[in-house]
């Protein structure tokens, strides 16, 4: 960038760039907005409208909530709804696949489990459970150590399972 | 390796971020726009050192930022573009007198930002005193006097 004179004044000056930059300026602030209007939506983790998803109806014995962005490090939950208990139940199994476990660590389990068993390619959870209830609720705090897509399997030992994918932001 | 990449990546996006965000929001710094450095400041700093406190890691990233530094200096030298993306160019303002407009209003400056440099700087008192005003790439004003 050569200087250029102005009457007595010796400057690097470029207009055309400088406009050019303007240019660039402006649309840097719309994507700015837009990035944190996907924020806000949840699109980047956290919660928000976008993020928070679950597979299985109302009307399933197992619904399983989770949220489809995350970030490395920072915690976020798997929560299993069971339901059509039957009356004697007093145990129940929850499965997660180890392939998805490979990518986190697990921080906290409510309730805690009374069992962990290493299975062949899934970790699974048994979970002590009153007798009489028809629903309960397993949540998985867990904390990604993972950049990227990854995908796992959950679900009930000899009931529904589901396969997810989850995005994980640096 | 994790610290390196970090560091390299924010300093990448602060100075596209701070590229972006204009010459004007680095030169007038008010009280409030000190706090909100500072918060930045801390908001880096955890994305930099994630859960690793250690003496190593910190090292790690203040080698590696001042290495890019460095290196980003080194590339201004032989590349008249990078120079300019990076430090942006002067712009005129003011020109033998006559006022460009339309450069204060994308620049977002106006015409009380010029005299303010204008008393601070020559103790100058009106516009018509100005030869030429240039906003610097600091995004502060310089000021040339007419002469007489």
């Amino acid at each position: 960038m050569t200087r250029q004179k102005f009457g007595e004044l010796e400057l690097k000056h470029d207009l055309k760039f400088q406009q050019r930059a303007w240019i660039v300026q402006r649309v840097g602030w719309v994507v700015m907005l837009l990035i944190a209007a996907a924020a806000l939506l949840g699109i980047f983790g956290g919660s928000g409208v976008l993020n928070q998803t679950a597979l299985g109806d109302a009307a399933s014995p197992l619904i399983f909530h989770y949220h489809r962005f995350g970030r490395v490090l920072k915690t976020t939950s798997l929560e299993l709804e069971v339901s059509e208990l039957p009356p004697d139940t007093n145990a129940v199994r929850v499965w997660i696949s180890d392939d998805y476990l490979a990518h986190l660590e697990i921080k906290t389990i409510t309730p805690e489990p009374e069992q962990v068993i290493a299975g062949e390619d899934r970790m699974i959870f048994v979970f002590a459970v009153a007798p009489n209830i028809a629903t309960t609720r397993f949540t998985f705090v867990i904390e990604p150590h993972h950049i990227g897509s990854i995908s796992g399997i959950i679900g009930q030992e000899d009931g529904l399972s589901y396969a997810f994918d989850q995005f994980i932001y640096p | 390796m994790e610290s390196v990449l970090r560091s390299v990546v924010m300093y990448l996006i602060l100075l596209v971020i701070f590229r972006i965000s204009g010459k004007r929001s680095l030169a007038q710094i008010t009280s409030f726009d000190f706090v909100l450095l500072l918060i930045i400041g801390e908001a880096t700093q955890q994305a930099l050192l994630g859960n690793d406190f250690s003496l190593t890691n910190a090292a790690l990233v203040v080698i590696t930022l001042i290495g890019v530094d460095i290196a980003i200096s080194l590339l201004k030298r032989r590349s008249p573009q990078i120079e300019k993306f990076v430090d942006s160019v002067p712009l005129i303002l003011i020109e033998n007198g006559e006022m460009h407009q339309d450069r204060l209003k994308k620049a977002r400056v106006d015409e009380e930002d010029i005299l303010v440099a204008a008393r601070e700087l020559q103790g100058l008192e009106r516009l018509d005193q100005i030869k030429y005003a240039i906003l610097e790439r600091s995004g502060g004003i310089s000021i040339v006097p007419k002469s007489g």
